[in-house]
């Protein structure tokens, strides 16, 4: 009767082994890339929220956040040419007198244009073909990731190989603009893994530095260096920092502060066509594709709460309170 | 005998069961469109004996693309992780995620590297991007 009951046992188990390897093959939900952050036994907290997805998109800033972020947008006509120029050769060029000149911001500038155009510029042929490529496997992100790639092809259409940085010169032209005053850059290197100076001390102040700022692209620039490249560094262990949670609310605080989030702004740009994160949704702005794609309702929550705490709890500098109260 | 059947099955049994097992854990980790990756621009011609910009740039685009497969894609391969890439000669390495915006976002893993072993057809080797494990704290780009 033992034997009996063990063959069964066992039959019982290969049936339902065979059903999930039927499911895992065939079912077209479990693409690979669905699973990686559990098959590989990834720590993140986030998953997919369903539920968010019918939600509005009501957790955006307060008034009084965004009409502070409208004044700093508008007090930063050089960060807003580089988000809407068409022509971004032509946007670098009118950056070079000010470059001569010393200007930490068209420094900083000029090197997110020579990032941003990078991928076009080192192979115009090739990007093309890649392009064509993607467009034909007829993925989830497909047409979202098509506009990205249409985007930066359009603006960046007259860079050639020559104009493409290496990533060394590209830290190269941080520090240039870091030494200049650009505390962007400046926080970049550090994201880079090229920090100005590379001590405990240091990294703290600089944190304290681009929180005090409410720089939107300081706060952009840094979020790399803040998720999980900071997890068990002893110098941010007070800070909001550690998880791709925290990464995602020094953005989305970016944001908040006057950082182009739109659909089509640089941001949400490179995080589809450079890393294949893309919303399908072409309306959604980066604070409602987080909330949207990347976390459960309490997820975001939290994000909104290491957000609050980094926009609201960070003094305001002078010359903002200026604008806004004056 | 009567022992011997229910061992014999046993055994079978326990075969089934581990190949089933496999092909379910094969399922979620072998890419369906690897045959495309060896065509993107910066993966076709990189090997592990490529320039350390030439992989990161190639490993970063195949992670983009798996990726952009995924109805999570801030889930998958997310900062922190690692993964196997097998390119196109056969080479491979492990590359750890260290951003999902930047060209520049994954890294080799030094003393990762695994020559290519000889291809009867050459440069037949399938590209494929299996997921190894997350590791805490992000990697120097520069390394």
């Amino acid at each position: 009767m033992g034997p009996v009951v063990n063959v069964r046992v066992l039959i019982a188990i290969v049936v339902l082994g065979a059903g999930v390897a039927g499911l895992a093959t065939w079912w077209p939900s479990m693409s690979p890339a669905a699973v990686p952050g559990t098959a590989s036994g990834d720590t993140t907290d986030l998953a997919l929220s369903i539920a968010g997805r019918e939600r509005p998109a009501a957790d955006g800033p307060d008034p009084t956040v965004r009409s502070r972020a409208q004044a700093l947008a508008a007090a930063r006509p050089l960060h807003r040419e580089f988000e809407q120029a068409a022509d971004l050769f032509a946007f670098r060029q009118r950056l070079q007198p000010l470059i001569a000149a010393g200007d930490a911001d068209a420094r900083w500038l000029s090197s997110r244009v020579d990032e941003y155009c990078a991928g076009f510029a080192r192979d115009p042929a090739g990007f093309a073909r890649d392009s064509a490529l993607i467009s034909s496997l007829q993925l989830d992100a497909a047409r979202a990731l098509g506009a990205a790639r249409d985007r930066i092809g359009s603006r960046c259409g007259r860079f050639a190989p020559d104009d493409a940085p290496t990533f060394v010169q590209l830290v190269e032209q941080r520090k240039d603009a870091a030494e200049a005053g650009s505390l962007a850059a400046e926080a970049a290197l550090l994201a880079m893994g090229a920090p100005l100076r590379d001590d405990v001390n240091y990294r703290r102040d600089l944190v304290g530095r681009v929180q005090a700022s409410r720089d939107p692209d300081a706060f952009a620039a840094l979020s790399p260096a803040m998720g999980v490249a900071a997890s068990g560094d002893a110098a941010l262990v007070d800070t909001v920092s550690g998880t791709q949670s925290s990464e995602l609310a020094w953005q989305i605080a970016a944001c908040d502060l006057g950082l182009d989030c739109s659909a089509d702004g640089a941001l949400m740009t490179q995080y589809c066509a450079n890393g294949g994160v893309c919303a399908r949704d072409a309306r959604q702005d980066f604070s409602t594709f987080v909330r949207d794609a990347a976390v459960p309702p309490q997820g975001a929550e939290e994000i909104d709460r290491m957000k609050n705490a980094l926009v609201e709890d960070a003094p305001a500098p002078p010359q903002l309170l200026g604008m806004v109260t004056g | 005998m009567k022992r011997l059947l229910p061992r014999k099955l046993r055994f079978w049994l326990w075969t089934a069961l581990f190949v089933g097992y496999s092909a379910a854990v094969a399922g979620v980790v072998v890419d369906t469109v690897g045959e495309n990756y060896r065509r993107l621009s910066d993966v076709a011609r990189t090997s592990t004996a490529s320039p350390l910009e030439h992989r990161q740039l190639g490993a970063a685009q195949a992670a983009a693309l798996y990726r952009a497969q995924s109805p999570t894609p801030f889930l998958a391969l997310p900062p922190g992780s690692t993964f196997r890439v097998v390119w196109p000669d056969g080479s491979t390495e492990l590359v750890r995620i260290v951003s999902q915006s930047s060209a520049h976002g994954a890294v080799p893993i030094d003393g990762s590297q695994i020559d290519a072993l000889p291809q009867p057809g050459g440069g037949q080797a399938e590209l494929q991007v299996v997921p190894v494990s997350a590791a805490p704290g992000g990697a120097s780009a520069l390394e």
